[in-house]
């Protein structure tokens, strides 16, 4: 006779993204912003770019989506850079 | 007239040339906009990261004072290049100067301008894209301008040096392109 078998289950809850979110603001140069995206987020310049119109034009984006510690370190370097930065949770 | 323009030499340095008063003035004031930011400028400056409180306290005592310190050594590095202004033309009617930013220095260049473009448009309320752009009153041959509207001029006139850092100070795989929608080398508001 064999013994029941106990079967274990794990469940793990990821933690939920955060999102990165630059804010528009009427002084800082458009190309600075574009400039900014892509040495940070090493972004092509297209995205850059688009990401920027975006903030521009909505007024916010989304740039970057991702784990907390890492996304605090991209607002670091935002504001490193004086873009309004913030993040949140999805 | 030539506008003051922006070179980037064989050794990486940036070689500003032709500045008029209007952007001497301009530069020297950036030192004391960005020594002890406070009120709005400082809220600009060093904004929240978050709406949760604690992270907003964890974030005042454990990232602000770098943020602070790296503000502090691009001042300091314009600074010293600041001590370089040279007059091209002393006896001519305009004077106009020259300043050469060594190249490791550029960046704490544009990054310091940025900020003191921030800090001004902080303390006098720019609050839109339409701020940016005063209507100038001219009475009996001159312009007229009050305190908040120099201001803006200064904005403006540090915004067209940093602009130019960017698109060619910058090396040539660096410097990100002028689009269309800008109108140019650098429109403001984004």
């Amino acid at each position: 006779m064999t013994e029941p078998q106990v079967l274990e289950e794990t469940q793990v809850r990821l933690a939920p993204p955060w999102n990165v979110i630059v804010w528009n603001d009427p002084i800082t140069l458009m190309v600075y912003v574009t400039m900014v995206f892509q040495r940070i987020f090493g972004y092509p310049v297209e995205k850059s770019h688009a990401l920027m119109m975006e903030v521009h034009t909505k007024g916010r984006s989304i740039v970057w989506t991702g784990a907390r510690e890492q996304a605090e370190t991209y607002v670091q370097k935002l504001h490193a850079a004086q873009l309004l930065a913030t993040m949140e949770t999805t | 007239m030539m506008f003051p323009r922006v070179t980037r030499r064989p050794d990486g340095a940036a070689a500003i040339e032709g500045l008029f008063p209007l952007h001497v003035e301009a530069l020297v004031e950036v030192p004391e906009l960005l020594e002890k930011p406070e009120g709005e400028a400082h809220r600009r400056l060093f904004p929240e990261p978050s709406d949760d409180a604690k992270h907003r306290e964890d974030w005042e005592r454990l990232v602000r004072p770098e943020l602070f310190a790296l503000l502090a050594s691009a001042r300091d590095i314009l600074v010293r290049d600041l001590k370089g202004l040279e007059p091209t033309t002393p006896f001519g009617p305009v004077p106009r100067w020259n300043v050469t930013v060594p190249a490791q220095h550029v960046n704490a260049w544009i990054s310091a301008l940025n900020a003191a473009r921030l800090a001004l448009g902080a303390r006098h309320g720019v609050s839109t894209e339409q701020d940016l752009r005063p209507e100038l009153v001219e009475k009996d041959g001159r312009i007229e301008m009050d305190e908040r509207t120099f201001a803006i001029v200064k904005i403006n006139v540090l915004a067209e040096l940093q602009a130019l850092l960017i698109l060619e100070g910058l090396p040539e795989g660096e410097r990100p392109p002028a689009s269309e929608e800008e109108e140019g080398s650098g429109e403001e508001g984004a």
